[in-house]
């Protein structure tokens, strides 16, 4: 007896949905989607490039599903590590032009929707300069702020995901955090 | 524990992340007596505060919906035996080796042939049952299919010129490229030799801004 899609491991719905079993495929995007989705908007900042790469993330699971060895680690993993190639490949595709600013992808309404609209208007400015001081790291800061501070990646998921050693993430993280205690209290110091 | 050894613990305390219990202890101590250690944590828990509010208030965020429905249709899209590659290397390479195989039994011993090709027999019993005849006829056939390769025009550029701010930025800070055409007089500037012939001429240059859009660094490209 088979069970459900929706009760199924990520390894036995990527194994249906390579047999043709669309719903196990749009069950495992549903689940793993936002994660993706996620990752590559607070690496990027843009929601066009988020979409992109969630989009080249799954067709790419599609495509080359030989890539995929459950020994080398979770189907997570192995999506934050194509999501991670592309979204370096979009910055370093993007680099060469000044972004318009776009409208800010998070939905702060609903920060100042609550009755406390002091404290929501505060924590909606502070979120907005953690934002901004991450997104102006360099990406190799970046990332690990992004996936050990914001994805709650472990260190050593990072450090494999990367492929790097488990001493690089942290001390990576070290001075990335470093580096945005700086930028925030510069860019409050400008504002005063 | 000195200031030094407690630096190295911050971000993990900060993080709550799993740091041994008697060295939390003592860095903890270390940051009630000394002033600056003390700061310095308050300001990592901050932050991990604010990269905690980001991440909670990012919990919604997702893919549009168009999004799946392009996986969908691309999905239907993909021939079956795409889908299936991970296999078919498998068996199509058993069944080569088991026609192969087959073959090998089968065919007459081939006629003797007037120049004896250089291996002898054996090396071709040794390679067992892969049509070693085929191979090469195969291999001048993907020689001629390989696209000829052009070369991609490659740009020439110099070292990136300072342009100091005397503000301490540093290009770990972050910051931006952008491609742009200047005057070729813009050269001189820099200390470069300039054309005066070619001078009404642009030249392409990659400037390096800040991320509050200061001019920090150029290089000329050609």
């Amino acid at each position: 007896m088979t069970s459900e899609p929706t009760d199924a491991g990520d390894q036995d719905l990527l194994r249906r949905a390579l047999d043709g079993d669309e719903e196990s495929f749009a069950v495992l995007y549903r689940r793993r989607q936002a994660c993706v989705y996620r990752f590559a908007l607070q690496m990027s900042g843009r929601a066009s490039v988020a979409e992109e790469v969630t989009q080249e993330v799954f067709l790419s699971v599609v495509r080359n599903p030989d890539r995929f060895d459950p020994q080398r680690g979770s189907l997570v993993a192995y999506l934050y590590g194509i999501a991670r190639n592309h979204v370096l490949r979009c910055l370093e595709r993007d680099r060469y032009y000044v972004p318009i600013e776009e409208e800010p992808e998070t939905d702060s309404s609903h920060w100042t929707s609550r009755e406390d609209t002091l404290s929501d208007l505060t924590r909606g400015e502070t979120i907005e300069s953690v934002r901004q001081a991450v997104l102006a790291l360099p990406p190799n800061f970046r990332e690990v702020v992004v996936l050990c501070d914001l994805h709650e990646v472990s260190y050593g998921e990072a450090a494999s995901l990367l492929g790097c050693a488990l001493g690089t993430v942290r001390s990576r993280l070290h001075r990335a955090r470093g580096m945005l205690l700086e930028k925030m209290k510069a860019t409050k110091r400008a504002l005063v | 524990m000195s200031c030094q050894e407690i630096e190295a613990l911050l971000t993990d305390l900060a993080r709550n992340s799993l740091v041994e219990s008697q060295a939390r202890d003592r860095a903890l101590e270390h940051a009630k007596e000394c002033s600056r250690c003390g700061a310095r944590l308050a300001a990592e828990r901050r932050l991990t505060e604010g990269l905690r509010a980001w991440s909670t208030a990012s919990i919604g965020e997702q893919a549009p919906p168009r999004v799946e429905e392009k996986l969908r249709a691309a999905f239907r899209q993909q021939p079956a035996p795409a889908r299936h590659r991970g296999r078919w290397p498998m068996l199509a390479a058993t069944g080569a080796v088991a026609a192969a195989a087959i073959l090998w039994i089968k065919l007459p011993a081939p006629p003797p042939v007037a120049k004896p090709l250089t291996p002898t027999p054996v090396v071709v019993a040794q390679q067992a049952p892969a049509p070693v005849v085929i191979e090469p006829v195969t291999r001048t056939r993907q020689v001629k299919r390989l696209p000829r390769r052009i070369p991609a025009p490659r740009e020439i550029v110099t070292e990136f010129l300072p342009v100091a701010q005397d503000d301490g930025w540093s290009p770990l800070d972050g910051g931006r490229l952008v491609r742009v055409k200047l005057p070729r007089s813009a050269l001189g500037v820099f200390g470069l030799p300039v054309d005066e012939e070619r001078a009404p001429e642009r030249v392409q240059a990659d400037v390096m801004l800040s991320n509050d859009g200061v001019l920090r660094a150029i290089r000329f490209v050609r």
